[in-house]
């Protein structure tokens, strides 16, 4: 049995992407809603308020949360921050398979593997390259 | 010259320096990669495209043929051009990232620029490949080809390919489904005739009605500015007319709603017609192969393993002539709005255990050992009676209430009726044949949903679930309701009703307690 993590690089991608977005909504709110400064302030605080819990609280628990096993005939997915989830599919009853990965996929780690099955799909998150491969080649056996 | 499964060992065991050594052009034609027909290119442009191109042709139509005035033209004009020209630039790149690979075991499409997207679906699994060619493509030699699983997607179609027939030529000689080396065992082609009452028989008018709806939806404000101008004032005419000459009672807004029943049943047989009438249907050991169509021609490559159950359909006009249409489950056959999984249009119900035996080998026809008492009647009818019977009573409170439109409102009244009616009928005939029964490994269950009456032929190990449901009148009567769950791409269910809940639990062998089957 092998245990996979969810890559820790993707973590730090989406806290920069999240901590661009925030700022610059915040400009935003700046230029256009200075007229009602109360307002303005207001939705200043949210934004910071909604990037602080996102990306210090939500996601590294997230990313602590889940992880994946592949056995010999099947893998299994620990998932969830406020609700756990355990997940199970036989590899033989996976129908097919899409890989979902952006530019630079490598280095941030966004790949994502979409197994689907018979009445349902499991989706295994910013994996490795490595790990992507390895978890493809395991499938590849039940072909 | 490598296959494909070499050079992927070759790439996992040193890919960096296969890579860097292996120029892209040579790894193209060493794993053979197919890219999609070049009208692609059209089809990711086209949403943005006509937006821009019909002002720019307006402008350009109405210059003369003067240098200055195109030199003004293309002055305020350049901006357009220029994004048109970005928009086919982005068509063409997407088009140049999009491409697919057939190895030896599996298929594997990729598409998309930015956000890749990978998708492999291995031969074993697949359940059907479809190849669609409309009016256009028989000219630019394409095919649409759609390959499907029983994976749960996220969108209809597995795989949705734009192929060239050169290359539609060489998929049906590596997929296995579509390979037809050894020659077809078996085929069947209903006469044109057959077809024809096909076509009548599953031409609904509501289906129809949609299709109009669909169409004027989607046709925008343009057909809903000519409807309102032109085409209303015909109708109302031809309405009148048709009104003035045949039914002075009913008014024109009765026979127009009459016609436009009549009109979009048309449409619906039209479809039919053309989508049906060229039907054949050939079969191997593991495959079966349909054409059908006659300006848009489809081929289906159905894995006979994936074929989850078959459905023997009948309505109550067939019923009484005794014959029947073969319809099957399978994932991507007759799963679109408006298609029917169709195998074998029409046969006689004494052909009907011939046909099966040729076409689905495992899948018999079995005598029922369970069905509901004849008493039991009231259970089926009880919904459309109770319909009928409000409405009845509501169309009298209107007759008092608005006796102005009284026309109006018995047509409407006698369009509902006669439909309730003849679904009582219908429910009545189907306490005769509704049951089911479980015997060497095959499952058989005959009931009826809406007008049509189902016989459902599956292997035991098809179903995913069974379960029991007794209301509270049921439960004072011992009686209860059973419901199959088959395993196909959408789970469906198929209901038997009013059984003895002691005969289910003796054939089913498992017993219900207080909501739970244990």
């Amino acid at each position: 049995m092998k245990r996979y993590y969810a890559d820790r690089a993707g973590l730090n991608i989406l806290r920069i992407i999240i901590f661009i977005v925030t700022v610059i909504a915040t400009i935003m709110a700046y230029l256009y809603l200075s007229f009602i400064s109360m307002f303005m302030w207001i939705l200043m605080l949210v934004f910071f308020a909604i990037c602080f819990f996102v990306a210090v609280i939500y996601l590294p628990l997230y990313f602590k949360s889940v992880n994946y096993y592949a056995t010999d005939t099947k893998i299994i997915k620990h998932s969830g921050v406020f609700y756990k989830t355990n997940q199970v599919m036989r590899f033989d009853a996976i129908q097919y398979t899409t890989v979902v990965s952006t530019l630079f996929s490598k280095k941030t780690g966004f790949n994502f593997l979409i197994l689907n099955a018979f009445g349902g799909r499991m989706i295994l998150t910013f994996l490795r390259q490595r790990d992507l491969e390895e978890i493809m080649s395991e499938i590849q056996l039940y072909k | 010259m490598c296959t494909c499964k070499q050079v992927e060992r070759l790439l996992k065991i040193d890919g960096k320096k296969i890579r860097n050594a292996v120029q892209r052009a040579t790894l193209e034609e060493v794993l053979r990669l197919y890219y999609q027909h070049p009208y692609k290119i059209l089809q990711y442009s086209a949403k943005n495209l006509w937006l821009l191109i019909f002002p720019l042709l307006r402008g350009l139509i109405a210059l003369r043929l003067d240098i200055n005035e195109l030199y003004m033209w293309l002055k305020g004009a350049w901006f357009d051009i220029l994004i048109i020209i970005a928009i086919v630039v982005m068509g063409y790149i997407r088009w140049k990232c999009s491409y697919f690979m057939i190895e030896d075991d599996s298929i594997t499409y990729q598409n998309g620029v930015f956000l890749r997207t990978r998708t492999t679906i291995p031969f074993s699994k697949i359940s059907t490949v479809s190849a669609e060619r409309r009016l256009l493509y028989l000219f630019i030699q394409a095919a649409d080809v759609v390959i499907d699983t029983n994976g749960a997607g996220y969108s209809k179609a597995d795989m949705k390919l734009l192929v060239k027939c050169s290359d539609l030529n060489e998929m049906e000689e590596k997929i296995t489904v579509m390979n037809k080396k050894e020659g077809m065992k078996y085929s069947y082609k209903p006469n044109w005739w057959t077809m024809i009452f096909f076509s009548i028989v599953f031409s609904s008018s509501f289906s129809g009605a949609l299709y109009i709806a669909t169409v004027f939806f989607q046709s925008g404000k343009i057909i809903e500015e000519i409807i309102n101008r032109k085409l209303t004032d015909t109708f109302n005419d031809v309405t009148n007319e048709v009104a003035a000459m045949l039914l002075p009672k009913i008014s024109p807004i009765a026979i127009g709603i009459a016609l436009l029943v009549l009109l979009s049943w048309g449409l619906s047989f039209g479809r039919n017609v053309f989508r049906y009438v060229r039907f054949k249907i050939e079969k191997d050991k593991f495959s079966v192969k349909i054409n059908m169509g006659i300006i848009k021609r489809y081929v289906y490559y159905l894995n006979m393993k994936k074929i989850n159950y078959v459905d023997l359909r009948q309505n109550l006009v067939m019923r009484l002539f005794n014959v029947m249409t073969v319809n099957i489950s399978c994932s991507g056959y007759g799963n679109e709005k408006n298609e029917i999984p169709v195998f074998v249009p029409i046969m006689q119900k004494n052909q009907a255990s011939n046909t099966l035996k040729i076409f689905t080998e495992d899948i018999k026809l079995h005598k029922l050992l369970i069905k509901p008492k004849k008493t039991s009647f009231f259970r089926y009818i009880w919904i459309p009676l109770f319909l009928s019977a409000i409405v009845f009573l509501a169309s009298m409170l209107m007759f008092v209430l608005f006796p102005s439109i009284s026309g109006i409102i018995r047509v409407v009244l006698i369009i509902v009726e006669i439909p309730l009616i003849w679904l009582t009928i219908v429910k009545f005939v189907s306490v005769f044949t509704t049951g089911f029964s479980i015997e060497n490994d095959q499952l058989c269950i005959c009931y009826c949903e809406m007008f049509a009456y189902h016989t459902i032929m599956a292997k035991k190990e098809k179903v995913t679930k069974i379960k029991i449901r007794q209301s509270i009148l049921q439960r004072y009567f011992n009686k209860c309701d059973v419901i199959f769950y088959i395993n196909s791409k959408t789970t469906r269910r198929h209901i038997v009703k009013a059984l003895s809940l002691q005969e289910v639990e003796k054939n089913l062998g498992f017993k219900y307690i207080e909501n739970e089957v244990a």
